[in-house]
């Protein structure tokens, strides 16, 4: 069985609890206009081309994402994405057991939407369960419940994404509505797993009172989450559109003065 | 105001060559130190807490002529440079001295006296015996001058009748408060690169554990924190008045009241100097754990870590017995010593690596110097590789270690130390010098280049004998030639493995070690113990100046890989890659010293030293000795934006994402390193 995989991370520590390694699955449905990774959006190969490192020899003209030889010195241009067998990334997740031992953490899978490759996920999870890795899933929750309910059983921690309550506005500026992702937070919510609801706070998309309110109220209608993280957006993922010959749409950052009132309304 | 430096010392030559030419040299030592003693003049300030400000601020002014005794024969000269012409160097590297000062503060000077005075009567009219005893009535003198400028007060320090109390009594007798266990210190720490005439590295040992019971008994008459942390401001002030103080201060592995203050003090007064040398063992709390890590002393490379357990297993390695080994000290950045019984040349051998490969591979030839090592055939597998890579490092340290011991028998037959050998268990009994007389004398042999060296093997094993891609010609060709005209080849190495991110790569680097040290070691004999270390500073750059290309793809004059870290070449660094490849050297067996280097975002410190104290010490539990940590800065930001090439390892964060700091838009860089400025200024 295999996954298409874009980055294995060693050594995360916002992730979930302790110490974690996190794996970037490749593939999204959603598109939101403020992603961070846009690398991760196509499920298949891209290629990644840093046009101010190129010396413009000219030896990757004829390169494709499936050359074997594909390899710039000057890492000007790489493949994101790799086709990855169950034990090599599970192999890769072992490495670091003894800090997650010493730190109680564990292994992250994410995305993209991690969810989207759900008969690997299943099965890497299992592996990590049985070899007594802590498990959490990354997920912005568009896909069907079944998805959920094959992993449940594997996951320790879940990292649901919110967005905006709005739906409208979610369909704007992540291509679709939210219905299925409330539905199926809620869900979750009533199965006794711990879940993190992590909601990033993009400036004239949610970052007013009002969507955090309306966040909450629904939160606090189901079983509230052990945790809510606001994560002030960020710009870091630009030189990322450029290198995949796309426009990133800009976003001002939220001032600290700002997630803290956002931050005050969930206290 | 100028404090001392080795200025005094060429001063003092200088003014007085011809008398002291006509000197024997042990005779002549003693007059030295003597004569410096006497040119220091001395300040009492207003705010001193205790007796400290000893400087000497007279012109540089020295004469190029060798005694007399120092001019070598053309042969030794000969053996004494050979080692370069394969890019190697010996020292005899007088400073790193770590004296036992818990056996000092609790007998004072005087009781080494007597030992000199006993073994005086039994030999009368001992050459080295005397000059022991005239160094010492030098410091009684000099003591003295102290005490009458106390007197005279002339500043009007308020604290002139406590320090002149405690002039009479320390250093000759024992320390019976916290000011005076201090002042004694302080005086000995001052004189022992006088003596040396070598300003660096002088360590404090384990300061927090042979200070507490005075510290303790301060606190029961009455003295209060805020007065112990003011004597201790003062001795931080005089710890950095001069040369590059880089002097380890051990903090724990029992962390007392007295660890805590230090610990507070190192944050708060924001200097240099000392480096805290903080160790660390299963029990370490975590308390203290949450005050060493730290944002500030982070962002000035505080403290460095060492695993209690490691360490001591390294000392036992080395042939220490076990209940010796545990009482260890952690001296100077690298080394793990026992205060007072070894002299310790910590630059004793820079050994260059890339010359042992490239001897190696082309039966003997290097690829830039006429020198060849006999008795090297070529080779067509890795067994045979190993085998010659050894056959060539036997023949080339021998090189190395012949040039260190025709300098060893130099330096203490025309320039011996009479202080530091006081001060050094064994040498009065022996009525000689430090250099033969201390239970040990460490030659620390840096090897130099050994990371690249493990990746060019691991590149060889894939490309010419695994895959018969090339053959071991067509590499060294290319390597000779820079890899112009070769990039082809340079591009297949760069895609091998490397050491530094948990790979197999890393099992090259274990081999290539277990050979230095069996070749390195078996040169140990008397009192001499050549200690294997991959212990760099920031040597690597510069002696990567002087080396070609090699055979992992560095291009030639770039730096070599630092410490026991990975090379330029990684792409990928992850700590915990990191920690595992390292973690998997034989360490033990690399008892001179070998630190891996962690760089932390001040968001991580702040948020997760949970995280970060799991690392460290799952580091030390897998058997790692030494850990350095670094954060990043703003500053180190901007120079990360200049020099790229130095910051492959830079990772940032924000929020749930992290990225090479190299791989960011130059807006985008800007935009970080502004927020870094505006955390620092919240901090």
């Amino acid at each position: 069985m295999t996954g298409e995989i874009f980055n294995i991370q060693k050594f995360c520590v916002n992730d979930g609890p302790g110490i974690r390694t996190t794996v970037f699955f490749k593939g999204c449905n959603l598109c939101c206009a403020w992603c961070h990774n846009p690398e991760s959006q196509s499920a298949s190969k891209q290629i990644l081309f840093y046009s101010d490192k190129c010396t413009h020899c000219g030896k990757c003209k004829d390169w494709t994402v499936n050359n074997d030889n594909f390899f710039c010195a000057n890492e000007a241009k790489e493949i994101c994405g790799k086709t990855f067998e169950l034990n090599e990334v599970i192999d890769e997740i072992l490495k670091d057991r003894a800090f997650y031992k010493n730190s109680s953490g564990g292994v992250t899978l994410s995305g993209g939407e991690c969810m989207l490759q759900i008969d690997f996920l299943e099965e890497l999870l299992k592996a990590c369960k049985q070899n007594g890795v802590h498990t959490a899933i990354d997920t912005a929750g568009h896909v069907p419940y079944e998805s959920f309910e094959r992993v449940l059983p594997y996951t320790d921690l879940f990292l649901f994404d919110v967005k905006c309550y709005d739906s409208d506005k979610h369909k704007k500026y992540t291509g679709a509505s939210n219905e299925l992702i409330f539905s199926n937070l809620r869900k979750l919510l009533k199965t006794n797993k711990t879940v993190w609801v992590r909601i990033p706070i993009i400036p004239t998309v949610n970052d007013t009172e009002e969507e955090m309110l309306a966040i909450k109220s629904f939160l606090y209608s189901c079983r509230a989450p052990k945790k809510i993280e606001l994560l002030p957006y960020h710009s870091m993922g630009e030189h990322k559109y450029a290198a995949l010959g796309k426009a990133a749409q800009a976003f001002s950052i939220p001032s600290e003065e700002k997630m803290m009132q956002l931050k005050n309304i969930f206290s | 105001m100028a404090m001392c430096d080795a200025n005094i010392y060429r001063y003092v030559v200088y003014q007085n060559f011809d008398y002291l030419d006509s000197l024997s040299p042990i005779k002549r030592s003693s007059e030295i130190f003597k004569l410096e003693t006497e040119a220091l003049s001395m300040d009492l300030k207003k705010e001193d807490e205790f007796f400290g400000w000893m400087f000497f601020d007279n012109p540089n002014k020295y004469c190029d002529k060798l005694f007399s005794d120092c001019i070598v024969d053309e042969k030794t000269q000969s053996i004494i440079q050979e080692p370069v012409i394969h890019g190697s160097i010996t020292t005899v590297d007088r400073a790193h001295t770590l004296v036992d000062y818990q056996y000092i503060l609790q007998n004072g000077l005087s009781s080494y006296r007597e030992k000199i005075e006993s073994e005086m009567l039994k030999y009368p009219g001992d050459e080295y015996l005397l000059a022991m005893r005239d160094e010492l009535v030098a410091i009684e003198k000099l003591v003295l001058r102290m005490q009458l400028a106390v007197e005279e007060n002339s500043n009007g320090c308020e604290n002139a009748s406590k320090i002149k109390t405690a002039l009479k009594q320390v250093p000759f007798y024992p320390a019976r408060n916290f000011l005076e266990a201090i002042q004694s210190v302080w005086i000995i720490h001052f004189l022992l690169p006088v003596a040396e005439h070598a300003y660096y590295s002088i360590s404090l040992g384990k300061f927090d554990q042979y200070i507490y019971p005075f510290y303790q008994k301060s606190l029961a008459d009455g003295m209060t924190r805020e007065e112990a942390k003011r004597i201790l401001h003062n001795f931080y002030k005089l710890l950095n008045s001069y040369s590059d103080g880089a002097c380890l201060l051990n903090v724990g592995p029992e962390y007392n009241e007295l660890s805590e203050l230090i610990i507070e003090c190192q944050r708060e007064f924001s200097m240099p100097a000392p480096i805290l040398g903080a160790r660390i063992s299963e029990s370490t709390p975590d308390h203290i754990w949450n005050m060493l890590i730290d944002e500030k002393l982070f962002s000035r490379g505080q403290p460095t870590f060492y695993g209690e357990d490691s360490c001591a297993a390294a000392l036992v390695e080395k042939g220490v017995a076990r209940d010796r080994a545990l009482g260890f000290s952690n001296n100077s950045c690298m080394g793990i010593g026992l205060a007072g019984k070894e002299f310790n040349s910590m630059w004793g051998c820079v050994f260059s690596i890339s010359a042992v490969l490239e001897a190696a591979l082309n039966c003997g030839k290097l690829l830039h110097t006429n020198l060849v090592v006999p008795g090297i055939e070529k080779i067509t597998n890795l067994c045979e590789l190993y085998g010659a890579f050894e056959r060539s490092a036997d023949h080339l340290f021998d090189i190395c270690m012949k040039s260190y011991e025709a300098r060893a028998d130099l330096s203490e037959k025309t320039d011996p130390d009479p202080f530091v050998s006081i001060l050094t268990d064994g040498c009065i009994e022996k009525r000689c010098d430090r250099i033969s007389g201390a239970e040990y004398h460490n030659v620390t042999v840096e090897c130099m280049g050994m990371i690249n060296v493990s990746d060019g093997i691991c590149a060889i094993d894939d490309l010419v004998f695994k895959n018969n891609k090339y053959c071991l010609e067509e590499l060294s060709e290319a390597v000779k030639n820079d890899f112009v005209g070769y990039e082809e080849i340079r591009n297949d190495i760069l895609k091998c493995n490397k050491y530094g991110q948990n790979s197999d790569a890393d099992l090259y680097a274990i081999a290539v070690a277990e050979i230095l040290q069996r070749v390195i070691r078996k040169k140990d004999h008397a009192n001499r113990k050549y200690s294997p270390s991959l212990h760099t500073l920031t040597a690597n750059v510069n002696y990567g100046k002087n080396w070609g290309a090699g055979y992992d793809g560095r291009l030639a004059y770039e730096p070599f890989a630092k410490n026991a870290g990975p090379s330029d070449r990684v792409r990928k660094k992850e700590p915990t890659s990191l920690i595992l490849s390292a973690a998997k050297l034989p360490q033990h067996k690399f008892f001179g010293g070998q630190p891996v280097d962690l760089n932390f975002s001040t968001e991580i410190i702040r948020n997760h030293k949970k995280e970060i104290a799991s690392l460290i010490s799952t580091y030390f539990q897998l058997g790692g000795l030494q850990l350095q940590v670094n954060s990043m800065t703003s500053e180190l930001l901007k120079d990360a934006v200049n020099h790229p090439e130095k910051y492959n390892d830079l990772v940032v964060r924000i929020g749930g994402y992290s990225c090479y700091f190299n791989w960011l838009s130059e807006q985008v860089k800007r935009e970080f390193i502004m927020r870094t400025e505006i955390e620092e200024k919240n901090a």
